[in-house]
């Protein structure tokens, strides 16, 4: 069969239309639920000697310096729930439990050893030379200045939070958390059955996305749905996030800063206020106690 | 002139049946909205809900107060059927795949990404009924999964669909 020139043209053109056209269909018609298949009952030591490794690889405690008591968050001028937590350690010897309650009530996953070696645990809370450390839920908070997606977002009870499905990867918050609190997901902690579903609350992250220390977020949603559904105004009480629940000392207070009569207050009151030096100018909401003010 | 027009046409047709099978195809090869029970007992939503006015939190508990409503066991199935139903052929075949039922015989994996809560109860409470996501008992009968997509969730939360306005900040609803 002889094509002229032009219709071959045109044919092409009619092909490459109904190509792109193929390329437009929808991939799925909903999205799926990610609830992947993992064991949730791991055993828990293997958990209990990573964090045990961890220490070695962060040795030093971070250095602080005095901050005024933690209030309003700045981006939410008008809320009267500014959620946060103050680590007393002149109770605090260095236990570890708040560590594990962390990993199993956030289904913190561990890595594998060529990870381990580069000292990129998951570990949400670390323990730097002793002292307990996560995200101080900065009110002015660099790693969501640089967040392209809107993932790493303030949450209007004020502290810093993730949206997971949101995140791409590009690890520009962790780049610029000063108190390095943010872990990445460099493999697919799933697949190499390092990853367990301790809790079914909270979603597996999966390779690739950022995460760091909630403050339970899912505890305090649920506690605040609790309330409301019972027509009571919520602020803040009622609830304990996981590592302040383990500690025998109750070194770790959690409250709302800006309920006076909440445990948090009341606590700090008359007593030294302290921030990692890395991240106390961006009005931080977790904060260590020493002494007396 | 007449010459040029015919292969434009060919191409015009062309267009036209890709466009149409995309459309077909789109609607027959993705049917993951259809939802199968995997139970081997039948059950009947207008028979229960309908006919006889029972509340959907009846059977699934935390349906009105709760986060998650969850699947009615055996158990709760024989506080009502622990007497036999009328004697029709029928009747007697399902009495008898109740009696051999195991004792949690419905399962439903949720389509809600995991990261995402929806508390039922809180939703029932601002006048947000059963069917405005989960569609009539009929639909539900016929396999009709709740399609809800997040802009779906930020219309009503923006006041754009009759109810009460709601909070839109990503960390109420997200964890
Ligand atoms: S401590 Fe780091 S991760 Fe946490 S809010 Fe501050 S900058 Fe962000
Ligand atoms: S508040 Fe929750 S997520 Fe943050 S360190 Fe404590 S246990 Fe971990």
């Amino acid at each position: 069969m002889k094509i002229s020139r032009a219709s071959f043209l045109k044919l092409l053109t009619g092909t490459f239309a109904a190509l792109s056209l193929f390329g437009c269909r929808r991939e799925k018609s909903l999205p799926k639920n990610e609830h992947r298949e993992v064991s949730s009952k791991p055993d828990l030591s293997l958990w209990q000697k990573e964090i045990d490794e961890a220490r070695f690889a962060t040795p030093r405690p971070e250095s602080l310096v005095m901050v005024p008591r933690p209030g309003i968050h700045p981006k939410f001028p008008d809320a009267d729930v500014r959620l946060g937590m103050a680590i007393d350690l002149d109770l605090c010897d260095s236990c570890g439990k708040c560590a594990l309650a962390c990993m199993v009530e956030n289904n913190v996953p561990r890595v594998n050893a060529d990870e381990a070696r580069k000292g990129r645990y998951m570990h949400w809370l670390e323990l730097r030379g002793g002292m307990p450390v996560m995200c101080a839920h900065c009110g002015d908070a660099p790693c969501e200045k640089v967040c392209p997606t809107g993932a790493a977002v303030a949450s209007p009870d004020g502290f810093s939070s993730m949206v997971y499905p949101r995140c791409i990867g590009t690890r520009f918050c962790g780049a610029n958390c000063p108190l390095h609190a943010r872990k990445f997901n460099y493999t697919d902690a799933a697949e190499q059955g390092l990853a367990a579903k301790f809790n079914p609350e909270v979603p597996l992250r999966p390779q690739g996305v950022m995460e760091k220390c909630s403050l339970c977020i899912q505890r305090l949603q649920n506690a605040r749905i609790q309330a409301k559904t019972f027509g009571l105004e919520w602020r803040g009480s009622g609830v304990l996030p996981a590592c302040a629940a383990a500690c025998p000392k109750h070194a770790i207070i959690f409250g709302n800063w800006l309920d006076l009569n909440s445990d948090l207050v009341r606590k700090t009151r008359g007593r030294g206020i302290y921030a990692p030096k890395s991240i106390a100018k961006f009005l931080p909401a977790v904060v260590y106690l020493r002494g007396k003010a | 002139m007449q010459k040029r027009k015919i292969p434009f046409t060919i191409l015009w047709v062309i267009l036209a049946v890709c466009g149409g099978g995309l459309v077909v195809w789109d609607l027959t090869a993705f049917p993951d909205y259809i939802y199968e029970n995997p139970s081997t007992l039948p059950f009947n939503h207008e028979k229960h809900g309908e006919a006889l006015g029972l509340d959907c939190s009846k059977c699934h508990p935390g349906a009105e107060a709760g986060i998650r409503a969850g699947m009615p066991s055996k158990a709760d199935c024989m506080d009502c059927h622990n007497l036999p139903l009328s004697d029709s052929p029928e009747n007697e075949a399902f009495d008898k795949a109740l009696l051999t039922a195991k004792e949690n015989p419905f399962t439903f994996t949720s389509l809600l990404p995991s990261n995402v809560v929806f508390p039922h109860g809180l939703h029932v409470k601002s006048g947000v009924s059963c069917e405005t996501c989960h569609g009539s008992a009929k639909e539900i009968d016929a396999g009709r999964r709740p399609q809800v997509r997040m802009q779906d969730c930020l219309a009503c939360h923006q006041g754009k669909r009759g109810f009460p306005q709601a909070s839109t900040d990503c960390a109420r609803c997200h964890r």
